[in-house]
């Protein structure tokens, strides 16, 4: 019963939240942290930093029930952190990787109303110790393919590019399994797809330009709308991160 | 009277004209529009045909057009001679991977290829660090400026400088091991014996990878571009930031590169005991500058400028890395140097407080690597 009450709520803070990006924009926030940003080392930085137990308890609650004003995660990401159709599979990711997204929604290098208004009720300790709540939290895929793309063809570009058009293989970077790669690659493995294609039309435009030394945006420019579709829904057919508990050990290599 | 019945077979004709003309004009607006797909565009379910499409499409229509020029070459002395299929920027276009034909060769073939992408997993005995031979002949050995596979193939036999006689591609591959592969420290020892069949696959891997080229044909796109030198010259000091800059994130702040959940290397070693060896064609800072250039940060080609391809790969050779093969008991690092490192190199320098060139053991290197990394996130 609670948890539904939240999920109507969600329209009403989705046009809040609009109304509050249109008055902030790019100012003060934006300049403070792209420095940080824009280290290519940012989520290997962030991924080495430790939080107390009770933050880490804090952020367990943060994300099952919420607190005070903020917003539960599991809300819009799914008890599980396994994600749906209109928000992503957060769970398994990497820790740093987490952190650091959390950071570009505050400054700006990522832009989404939901997003923007959740990080402004988090402070720093809590974004570390979401990471890692998230990183270390396996769920099951609840993802498949469903925007009509051609699986062979993602399939292909998944594990051996396209360098006709200087587009090298997914996994090259995001690991052999698509599980990612220590702190800074994520897992795109078991990603919803329309997440995963939505992501890479923002690199396209623009609208998204928080790749370290700007990876992802030469891939996304190579690839035409079919390639996404067709990527996106490859992606949506495999398992998700296995890691045996330990994120950390990724860092560590 | 008359009038009026000429005035309605005018009219009758003039009807007709305009019916005929009417109708073509119909025609040909209806086959305008089918021809260029204006209705899919009014209805939204037209695309384009992408970059990737129209490059496959003129890759295939090049392999086809050499088959038909070989048909005809048979069947005629005088027909004109097949011409290599080229596509993207005039580069040599190899047949597909789905083209390996399915009987014993292209077992053979396919063996190849595992072996080219995963040596650890297909050749591991003779091999004695963290990479396979696709690192550094990216695009399982088929991109131009990667020295690709394909251009080898039609290259040897050749004469070689470094070992001074003609070398078959056996003895090339023979050199990537020993050297690339640092088979000295594998589990055999040294790279696989003379006739083995691991060479054999790879021949054969790059023999159909190069079917439409002339031998000795020298294509465009062979082995690494140079970049021309700098008023500066190379400086591994000043190649640190670009390091940070553009290469830490993959292959670490401090080298080792990254592995995935698997266990597998996605971005290999540069330097250290897990990478290539002194003697090593990379070893040397010209052609690491220009492999570096024409293929690194990995998917951002040709990025970096002369200056910074030539810092950066400064930087990277400035670090020990496993010892020169030729490097014998009897012989000290400095005749090493002298006898076989007198080009673009850092062998025989002391860097960092380690001499270069020194064989490395476990303690000296993790000495190395608390003194220079330890702080350091990687
Ligand atoms: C109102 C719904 C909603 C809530 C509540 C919410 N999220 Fe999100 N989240 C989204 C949507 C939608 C996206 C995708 C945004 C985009 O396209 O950039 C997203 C994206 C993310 C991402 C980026 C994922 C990636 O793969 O890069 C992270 C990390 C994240 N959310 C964490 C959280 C955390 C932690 C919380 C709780 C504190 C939370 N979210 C609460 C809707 C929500
Ligand atoms: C050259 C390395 C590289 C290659 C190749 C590459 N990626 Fe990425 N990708 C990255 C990096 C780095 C990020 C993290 C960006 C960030 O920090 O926000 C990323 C992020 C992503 C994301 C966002 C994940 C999320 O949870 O929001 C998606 C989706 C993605 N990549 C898909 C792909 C696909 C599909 C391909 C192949 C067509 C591909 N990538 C190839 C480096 C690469
Ligand atoms: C550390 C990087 C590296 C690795 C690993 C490596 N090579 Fe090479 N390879 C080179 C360099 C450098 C050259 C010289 C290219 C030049 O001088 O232009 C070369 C040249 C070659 C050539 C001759 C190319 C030509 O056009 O003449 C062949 C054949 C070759 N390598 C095969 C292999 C095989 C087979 C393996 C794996 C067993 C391998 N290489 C592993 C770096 C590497
Ligand atoms: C996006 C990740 C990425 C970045 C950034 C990157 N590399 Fe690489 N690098 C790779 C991968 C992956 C390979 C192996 C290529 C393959 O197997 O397809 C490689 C191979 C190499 C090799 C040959 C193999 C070896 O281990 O010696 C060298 C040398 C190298 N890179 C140097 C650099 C330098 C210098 C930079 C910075 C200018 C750089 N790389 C930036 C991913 C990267």
């Amino acid at each position: 019963m609670k948890k539904q009450s939240r999920v109507y709520r969600a329209p009403l803070i989705i046009a809040l939240s609009v109304a509050l990006q249109m008055g902030l924009n790019a100012s003060a926030a934006s300049a403070e942290n792209s420095s940080k940003t824009s280290d290519p080392l940012a989520a290997e930085y962030l991924g080495t930093r430790t939080v107390s137990n009770e933050a880490l308890e804090d952020a367990r609650q943060i994300a099952v029930n919420g607190k005070g004003a903020t917003w539960s995660c599991a809300s819009c990401h799914g008890e599980d952190g396994a994600g749906n159709s209109t928000a992503p599979r957060i769970a398994g990711l990497a820790p740093g990787y987490i952190t650091k997204q959390l950071h570009d929604y505050e400054n700006g290098a990522r832009k989404n109303a939901n997003m923007e208004y959740v990080v402004q009720e988090l402070n720093e300790e809590q974004m570390l110790a979401l990471g890692q709540y998230y990183g270390a939290l396996e769920s099951p895929s609840s993802a498949s393919p469903d925007l009509g793309g051609d699986i062979r063809r993602g399939r292909q570009l998944a594990q051996q590019g396209d360098w006709r058009v200087e587009v090298p293989a997914c996994f090259s970077c995001h690991g052999s399994s698509g599980w990612g790669v220590s702190q800074a690659f994520p897992a795109i493995a078991a990603q919803h797809p329309s997440y995963t294609a939505v992501q890479l039309s923002n690199w396209k435009s623009g609208r998204r330009s928080n790749s370290p030394v700007k990876l992802m945006h030469g891939v996304a420019m190579a690839l035409s709308d079919a390639d996404i579709r067709a990527v996106a829904d490859y992606l949506a057919t495999l398992p998700p991160p296995q890691h045996g508990n330990d994120n950390r050990a990724q860092a560590g290599n | 009277m008359n009038t009026h019945n000429e005035n309605q077979q005018k009219s009758a004709a003039t009807r007709m004209i305009y019916g005929v003309l009417g109708a073509v004009v119909l025609f040909v607006i209806g086959t305008l529009l089918y021809r260029y797909d204006v209705l899919a565009m009014l209805t939204d379910s037209y695309s384009e045909p992408s970059a990737s499409q129209l490059e496959s499409e003129a890759a295939r229509k090049a392999r086809q057009k050499l088959a038909e020029e070989r048909k005809q070459w048979d069947e005629s002395v005088t027909a004109k001679a097949p011409e290599q299929p080229t596509g993207r920027g005039g580069y040599y276009v190899p047949p597909a991977e789905a083209d390996i034909p399915d009987d014993e060769f292209g077992d053979s073939v396919r063996r190849g290829r595992e072996i080219f992408l995963n040596t650890g997993t297909n050749a591991g005995e003779f091999v004695g660090n963290g990479l396979a031979c696709a690192n550094c002949h990216l695009d399982s050995g088929r991109l131009e400026h990667a020295a690709p596979m394909w251009a080898a193939a039609v290259s040897y036999p050749a004469y070689r400088g470094k070992n001074k006689q003609i070398n078959t591609m056996e003895d090339r591959v023979n050199g990537c091991f020993t050297y690339s592969m640092n088979a000295q420290d594998s589990e055999y020892g040294s790279a696989p014996p003379a006739g083995h069949q691991v060479y054999k696959d790879l021949e054969s891997y790059f023999y159909w990878m190069a079917d439409g080229l002339a031998l000795n044909s020298s294509p465009p796109g062979q082995g690494y571009p140079t970049p021309p030198e700098t008023e500066l010259g190379y400086d591994w000091q000043r190649g640190e930031q670009v390091y940070a800059d553009n290469c830490a994130v993959c292959h670490a702040t401090d080298g080792q590169g990254r592995k995935d959940l698997n266990g597998r290397y996605i971005f290999p070693p540069l330097w250290g005991p897990h990478s290539f060896n002194w003697g090593a064609g990379m070893h040397r800072v010209n052609t690491a500058a220009g492999f570096i250039q024409a293929n690194m940060p990995l998917g951002k080609r040709f990025s970096l400028s002369d200056q910074e391809a030539w810092d950066v790969a400064a930087y990277v050779m400035s670090f020990p890395r496993p010892a020169d093969p030729r490097l014998s008991d009897t012989e000290s690092v400095d005749e090493t140097t002298d006898k076989f490192h007198q080009h673009k190199d850092y062998h025989g320098q002391t860097i960092r407080g380690i001499k270069l060139g020194e064989p490395l053991t476990e303690a000296s290197w993790a000495r190395f690597m608390e003194q220079n990394f330890g702080q350091e996130v990687r």
